[in-house]
């Protein structure tokens, strides 16, 4: 083709090239391309979507993706089979999780001391160069290096006694080792889970309660105890029962070699039923009952012939009083026997004051003794 | 049954439960939380009584999610999520599932065609939302222009109206529809696989309107193509009724974001005397069919060694006949 003549720039819309990206969407959006959102804040029309639902929509749908597709195909991309793998970033809107947060595990004992002391966690290497074969086998697993089971065999030292077995001690060893290891993952675990609470646990593993009677069926320590008594119980119990199965109850049967006389009664009281023709009993018995029922309903604890000597003493005191103020009376006229009688009046009414008070802390009660007394002699008349 | 070296189980202390079996402890494990989670899985079900229309709101939208999703078959009338104590239900079913959002579809007289969305944090209701359906369209009625969009793709979402930021409910809804329909939180996305659109619509203060359209990419002469859509999902006309917003304890909890470590970049090692250094691992090469590079300084004798090999190949011919000739005669 010939070159035009006038030197200048040639004006090319994208049209003439055959580039069309479509119209983008107009105005600002929020794009969050982590979660592939776009948010375009602006207030629609309402009366163009009332008129044209569908063409309004596809039309406004389709400036905002191309506006999210021109974002995404902006990122830094590597080619892939199928495609091209876009990085995404993280996203930016705010979405309440599903589940909180995983709380960081509290360190163990071990890693405590290793941070402490400045300890650094060095990789093992998987394979271990073995002595007795002499080649290099892996670290743990099928045919591994220094296998405790492959020992052919042990030299006696000098400090080993007859009759002990060198095997049976390494294997010994190791049971230790691993008893203590399971032992100081399971206080590990439950420090943590005191620490910061149960969601701190793996999610495989969980802390639970011992029942009683739970336990190891051959074990050492306090675990075998248990079942051993619980067992001897449950035998106890069981022979008993068959013991006293019999019509007799198990009186009569012969007693074995080594049972105690109580081990085959039956358990609990066994009721005593009274004698039939002995009257005396049976009377001694029911007044007793009456006595008891009696005693149980007065209202008072007190000794009636006391309430009444007093009750009597306080009358007597009154009669005694009254008969002392005419006398005065009669005094007043005659002086002469005043002053002789005055002193015997006094020390007698020192004397009545002292009963007097005594009568008058009485009053209150006597009030009551005189209801106990009525009582009282009613209750007599009934038990005559 | 323990082994004879374990710990004796003393009663009255604390024991350690383990997962039985290997795929016990991987599903466990699997269901732990962790710092970036997995795509929200969502509830399908239906309450006390139902309509046509809301079972097929509840078959599309589970379609939609299918591999993301549970869908319940029966009705459920003690499932009431505005109610108190109404949820008891819903948590346990959710738990049993991990779900950690619902769609339940129910239908009466004062509320027809009723959808709640709802949201679990830690399998406890964290808020929901009710919607009535006024208009309906499914996605069978648009023919095979969702037969484009492949299930599990991540789609591209939409919101369309200054009500979703104004209005409460329509906020509540925008943070919702976001949640049920954006899938897993991936780190790179392969570009081929962008081809679905969620749009919602807040026409006014309470209706919504949902649709979806399936991208095809056209060729726009950049290196950025033409986006066509077509229609093809679900069109749903949604009322906004009630709404529970999240208690604020529960909010707190959730809104939550972890600490996001840096990513260790693996076969990437400092050392104190090389500085940075980095591993490469070389798959096996057989040696046979290596295919070795041309030196020009070989040039000529390459040349001169395949011209020599080009007669020596045609020496043989010529000489054949000849001595067939004379071994003949």
């Amino acid at each position: 083709m010939a070159e035009p003549e006038t030197a200048g720039p040639v004006k090319v819309t994208l049209q003439q090239l055959g580039i069309s990206t479509g119209n983008e969407h107009e105005g600002s959006l929020d794009i969050d391309l982590g979660n592939l959102c776009a948010f375009d804040p602006a207030p629609i029309d309402t009366a163009r979507l009332t008129v044209d639902p569908d063409g309004t929509c596809a039309e406004i749908a389709r400036g905002i993706t191309q506006a999210l597709v021109t974002k995404l195909f902006n990122l830094p991309a590597e080619p892939i089979m199928g495609g091209r793998l876009a990085k995404l970033p993280t996203p930016v809107t705010q979405l309440p999780r599903a589940l909180p947060v995983p709380k960081a595990k509290p360190l163990t004992r071990w890693q405590q001391f290793a941070a402490k002391k400045g300890i650094v966690k060095r990789k093992r290497s998987k394979l271990l160069y073995d002595e007795t074969t002499g080649e290099w086998r892996r670290r743990h697993g099928y045919k591994r290096a220094n296998d405790d089971n492959d020992i052919p065999i042990i030299e006696a030292k000098a400090t080993d006694k007859p009759g002990e077995d060198p095997f049976a001690a390494l294997a010994a060893e190791k049971r230790e080792r691993v008893k203590t290891n399971r032992a100081a993952q399971l206080a590990n675990l439950k420090q943590a889970a005191k620490k910061a609470g149960p969601g701190v646990l793996p999610a495989s593993l969980r802390l639970a309660a011992t029942l009683p009677g739970e336990g190891v069926k051959v074990g050492k320590g306090v675990g075998k105890s248990l079942r051993r008594k619980e067992l001897k119980d449950d035998i106890k119990t069981a022979s008993r029962l068959a013991g006293i199965s019999t019509a007799s109850i198990g009186k009569f049967d012969k007693r074995l070699a080594g049972e105690k006389p109580g081990e085959r009664a039956p358990l609990g009281k066994r009721r005593n039923f009274m004698s039939v023709t002995d009257t005396k009993a049976e009377r001694s018995k029911t007044g007793s009952i009456a006595e008891k029922l009696l005693k149980e309903r007065s209202d008072d604890i007190l000794d009636i012939r006391k309430a009444m000597t007093r009750m009597e003493s306080e009358a007597r005191e009154e009669r005694h009083q009254a008969k002392r103020k005419r006398e005065e009376e009669s005094d007043v006229r005659g002086g002469a026997k005043k002053a002789r009688k005055a002193g015997g009046g006094g020390g007698r009414r020192g004397i009545k004051g002292g009963k007097g008070t005594a009568g008058k802390a009485s009053s209150k009660g006597a009030k009551g003794f005189k209801g106990a007394a009525g009582k009282a002699g009613k209750a007599g008349k009934g038990r005559r | 049954m323990q082994p004879e070296d374990a710990t004796p189980l003393v009663p009255g202390q604390t024991k350690l439960v383990k997962a039985k079996t290997r795929r016990g402890k991987r599903y466990l494990e699997s269901r732990a939380p962790k710092a970036i989670e997995d795509a929200k899985r969502v509830l399908f079900l239906y309450g006390n009584q139902t309509s046509q229309v809301i079972k097929d709101v509840v078959t599309d939208l589970y379609q939609l999610k299918r591999l993301e999703a549970q869908k319940f078959t029966r009705k459920n009338e003690n499932v009431r999520p505005f109610e108190p104590g109404g949820e008891t239900s819903l948590e346990f079913y959710c738990n049993r599932n991990n779900c950690s959002l619902f769609v339940l579809g129910s239908h009466s007289k004062k509320r027809p065609h009723n959808i709640v969305i709802g949201r679990m944090f830690d399998f406890r209701l964290y808020d929901a939302l009710e919607m009535g359906v006024e208009e309906l369209q499914v996605i069978r009625d648009f023919g095979a222009a969702g037969t484009g969009a492949q299930l599990g793709n991540k789609p591209c979402v939409v919101f369309v109206g200054e009500k979703f930021e104004s209005v409460p409910a329509m906020a509540l809804a925008k943070s919702l529809l976001l949640d049920i329909f954006r899938g897993e939180t991936v780190d790179n996305i392969n570009l081929a696989g962008v081809d679905r659109v969620v749009m919602a619509v807040a026409m006014d203060d309470c209706r919504l309107q949902l649709r979806q359209y399936s991208i095809r990419f056209k060729k726009s002469g950049t290196r950025i193509p033409r986006v066509a859509l077509t229609e093809m999902g679900p069109r749903i006309v949604f009322s906004v009724r009630r709404y529970r917003l999240p208690p604020s304890d529960l909010q707190q909890e959730a809104m939550k974001q972890p600490k996001l470590g840096k990513k260790k970049e693996k076969n990437v090692s400092s050392d104190s005397l090389a500085g940075k250094v980095g591993r490469i691992y070389m798959p096996k090469q057989s040696m046979d069919t290596l295919g070795l590079s041309k030196y020009k300084g070989t040039k000529r004798e390459r040349r001169e060694s395949a011209r020599e090999a080009a007669e020596a190949r045609k020496r043989p011919k010529a000489a054949e006949p000849v001595a067939e000739g004379a071994s003949t005669e």
